[in-house]
């Protein structure tokens, strides 16, 4: 990557009026391979190089470029001069060799993870796991009609060079299956899809996604009307994804201090039910995604933000730690929820943030709950939760269990309330536990399933 | 490019496009009345499509030197799997030139990062002045500066430029007990004359801040089936959700939709009209061709509840057996083509609209809706909505979604106004990333629907 030595040597000697700068590349190397009815019917592969550009001299400016060919000086001046028109009376804290990561800290894990991520698997290992995956999916119901299953490997580079002698970089691979397919039952088409993530193609669970998939059709089979009313219910893992690939911004740091969420103000209360946890973590054996570093390079740490209902602590970037005094925690971001710009504002974003399991499978939670609501799917991620109030309404489907076991299911429904009242109604979590990336692939989050002692359901 | 085309074809490909994409990004942040800076934003790369029959392979890269591109045009042809022969065709490029609708007078370039600022601090002074309390107040500006060009092996040779302008609020309005959080765009698809009349911002943001505050007052609507009226304008959305996205030829090909096999059938209520036009001036949706280089037209997908047709990008139109009807769009270069909604509308009737809430003992009336989810099932959030009582509007409900499967939704339209209104439009996530749309429509009644609230009937 040539136009990273010419970065290195704008850094060591910056343009006029500048004092300090710092450049984030992450480059992006993708195959997805989808194949349908037996034959490869997509192919996309791609290798972008994004370059986030930030110079200081009485203030902070930024810019963005893909254009690789670009002048490096020319660049951080373009940055440079956009910050001169600021109102800030600060520049950007940036990291200096102490402060930010140091490679040598990974553990032997990781740094023999990092050693593969050198070496991808090649477009044809991608094919042959799609055709299998799909194989696997036609064959395993009759009522399956059309099925799409796609496969994807990424290789993710994230690089931090700056004045101040950062000079980071990490690459990690994120191998993805995906499957859609349509089920015909008893007249009705029946849609199912789903998805899993691994840091090793061999390692994607394909009979996992399979059962899933199936599962997925049963509880579509006929679906019956529900009576509005508050239930007892289990939400499934997905759902807990759904919910929690929004509600993450309640532990945003940014958003704490500047008063826009709902628990503004509340750090250090029970904000949940002693069996509601929630962690941000770098890392998980779930997931090929690792965050051993943030944007801005700050090493990424292990953060409880709720511990058994406790709100004890936000996500910090550089900015938002220094509002509160407090360390940051390697949670420095741009890419938060889905826009139609390049986001270019570093804001607080998670890294892996995950509702903690508990001990029980999610079948012994339904046991527990006896008669009630399993909440199965649930749509629309943006739309559907007010980060200000908490308040949400998310449009789901599920099924009615009676005696602990599924009786039939239910579809057009919407489970609503606020989110604070959710937390404190968790009765418990179960131990069978999925990871999922944001769509825009800058995070991920986790749940179990959840079971609570009621929640609105309307039908 | 002429070889760049030829070695993508050399593995047996029988279509090959380059669309090259050249854009800018300027982005203003105003946080609590604090200016964060400007941010400059140069996206540039291309992307490779190739076909054969019905398979695609699509590589993009942003190395655009020829060996970059080369190297990409190799790779595609690599990875496509087919015994076909490649064909040795000479490609003679052809300029098309299609008017993009929407005129830029102004274009952002030229504007001073000032007069920006400055429309900016309008838009915030004017928040602060409806008279509510506001914990948090972002001002953001955004202006985008889109060029692409589209050639590929059939000759084609089409360019595009597309600007748009927009302003983003973002507040948490408070009462001293409750707070709530809203965002709202000023989306335009023009350069900075989209600023000059002051009163259309300023107005905006005044009435954003007063909606949020009014929020604050609603309660909870009872779980019950009504009928529902939705307001003209941007309520369209639900057009969009309910059979917009079900009528794409990317739904229609893989079965995931129930309007498929349905041409020239009844699936809607004969009320029903309803069009998706890339061609109409003034509005987001708009442009002069689409991503692959076909003009944009008018396409009438159901009429009189007669559906009609789907929409169709080049490859949809292959696995349909149909031409395609200017719908291939895309965020940018780092996506392939896919049939896509421009400006959505449900054409205008002839009923009465203030009839349409008199003659409602009970129900609800949607003034807004904010964003929607679609598949065979659907949803839509309301951002506004009012409760009917003897046929009048009673209170304004809160934490409502809609949903329903929208090919029976369709059919229980009962009235169309004859007033059609358009909106500022938005962004549609899909496929093929986030690409700008409107959705609008005439005051229209569904006659029942289920609403769910936590609130006593």
């Amino acid at each position: 990557m040539m136009f990273l030595d010419n970065y290195r040597r704008a850094m060591k000697k910056l343009p006029e009026g500048i004092a300090e700068a710092e450049i984030n590349v992450e480059r992006k190397e993708c195959i997805k391979i989808g194949v349908s009815g037996g034959r490869v019917a997509l192919t996309d592969v791609s290798d972008v190089t994004s370059i986030y550009v930030r110079a200081s001299g009485e203030k902070t400016g930024y810019a963005y470029t893909e254009d690789l060919g670009e002048d490096a000086q020319e660049v951080l001046l373009r940055a440079y001069n956009n910050g001169l028109i600021s109102d800030s009376e600060q520049i950007d804290i940036l990291n200096t060799p102490k402060t930010a990561f140091n490679p040598n800290t990974l553990n032997d894990n990781i740094q023999s993870r990092n050693k593969e991520n050198q070496h991808p698997v090649n477009s044809s290992a991608v094919v042959e796991k799609a055709m299998l995956l799909e194989d696997l999916v036609r064959k395993s119901d009759s009522s399956i009609k059309t099925v799409l299953a796609t496969v994807r490997s990424d290789t993710l580079s994230s690089t931090v060079l700056n004045s101040k002698g950062v000079d980071i970089s990490f690459k990690r691979n994120v191998y993805y299956a995906k499957v859609n397919v349509t089920a015909q039952v008893m007249g009705d088409s029946i849609d199912a899809v789903y998805s899993i993530s691994n840091s090793s193609l061999e390692e994607l669970d394909l009979g996992f996604l399979v059962e899933k998939i199936n599962n997925s059709i049963k509880n579509k089979i006929e679906p019956g009307s529900l009576t509005s009313g508050e239930y007892p219910v289990v939400l499934d893992q997905s759902v807990g994804i759904n919910i929690m690939m929004t509600a993450w911004q309640l532990f945003s740091g940014m958003k704490y201090c500047d008063g826009s969420t709902a628990l503004k103000g509340r750090l250090g209360e029970y904000i949940g039910s002693s069996a509601f946890s929630i962690v941000d973590m770098p890392f998980h054996k779930y997931t090929g995604y690792y965050f051993p570093f943030d944007c801005e390079g700050t090493p990424g740490k292990e953060v409880m933000l709720v511990d058994k209902g406790k709100f004890t602590s936000l996500m910090h970037n550089n900015y938002s730690s220094s509002q509160l005094d407090l360390q940051p925690t390697g949670n420095a971001g741009r890419v938060a929820l889905l826009t139609g710009n390049i986001p270019t504002d570093i804001i607080v974003t998670p890294k892996i943030c995950c509702i903690k399991p508990g001990v029980n499978s999610t079948q012994q939670l339904l046991q527990e709950m006896g008669d009630g609501v399993y909440i199965t799917e649930s749509y629309d991620i943006f739309h559907s939760i007010n980060i200000g109030s908490g308040d949400f309404a998310i449009p789901c489907r599920g099924v009615f269990i009676k005696d602990g076991k599924p009786s039939h299911s239910v579809n057009a429904l919407s489970i609503c309330g606020n989110l604070i009242d959710l937390f404190n109604n968790v009765i418990e979590t179960s131990n069978d536990f999925i990871i999922d990336e944001f769509l825009l692939k800058s995070y991920c989050v986790g749940s179990p399933s959840i079971r609570l002692s009621k929640l609105q359901i309307n039908g | 490019m002429i070889k760049v085309l030829q070695t993508a074809l050399s593995g047996g490909g029988d279509f090959a496009e380059l669309f090259f994409e050249n854009k800018d990004e300027l982005n203003i942040k105003c946080s609590q009345q604090v200016l964060k800076g400007i941010t400059t934003v140069h996206i540039f790369g291309a992307g490779i499509y190739l076909l054969s029959g019905t398979q695609s392979i699509y590589v993009y890269t942003n190395n655009l030197s020829f060996s970059g591109l080369m190297d990409a045009a190799q790779k595609a042809s690599e990875l496509l799997h087919t015994d076909k022969q490649p064909v040795h065709n000479q490609i003679v490029f052809s300029m098309q030139t299609v008017k993009n609708p929407n005129t830029v007078i102004q274009y952002p370039r030229t504007i001073p990062h000032q007069e920006k600022v400055r429309v900016i601090r309008e838009t915030d002074a004017a928040a602060r002045s409806a008279g509510h309390s506001i914990r948090q107040l972002n001002v953001d500006y955004f202006d985008t500066d889109q060029r692409i060009l589209v050639v590929n092996s059939e000759g084609l040779y089409a360019e595009d430029r597309r600007v748009t302008s927009r302003l983003r609020l973002q507040a948490t309005v408070e009462d001293g007990t409750n707070s709530h959080y809203e965002w709202g765009d000023f989306p335009r698809p023009y350069g900075f004359e989209a600023f000059r009349v002051k009163d259309d911002y300023i107005s905006f943001a005044k009435e954003f801040i007063n909606d949020i505050a009014d929020n604050m007052n609603a309660v909870s609507a009872p779980s019950c089936v009504v009928p529902v009226v939705f307001e003209a304008g941007s309520c369209g959305t639900l057009w969009h959700e309910a059979c917009g996205h079900p009528l794409e030829s990317g739904a229609i090909a893989t079965n995931n939709s129930d309007f498929v096999g349905k041409l020239g059938q009844k699936v809607a209520s004969s009320k029903v009209t309803v069009i998706d036009d890339g061609s109409i001036p003034g509005l987001y949706g708009t442009a002069g061709i689409d991503d692959e280089g076909h003009p944009t037209q008018k396409n009438v997908l159901i009429e009189n509840g007669i559906l009609k047709g789907y929409l169709c990008d080049r490859l949809g139109g292959r696995k349909l057996n149909m031409p395609s009807t200017g719908s291939g769009r895309r965020q940018g270069y780092m996506f392939a083509p896919a049939a896509r909604m421009t400006n959505t509308y449900l054409a205008a009737g002839t009923d009465d609209d203030d009839e349409m809430i008199s003659s409602i003992d009970e129900g609800l009336f949607v003034k807004r809706i904010g964003g929607g989810n679609s598949g065979r099932e659907f949803s839509v959030s309301v951002a506004e909505g009012y409760w009917i009582k003897d046929g009048k509007l009673a209170h304004r409900v809160k934490g409502l979604t809609l949903n329903a499967r929208g090919i029976d939704l369709i059919k229980r339209v009962d009235r169309v106004g004859k007033n059609i209104e358009t909106e500022g439009g938005g962004f549609c996530g899909s496929v093929s990333g986030l690409v700008t749309t409107t959705s609008f429509q005439p005051r229209m009644r569904v006659s029942s629907m289920t609403v769910g609230g936590e609130g006593e009937k």
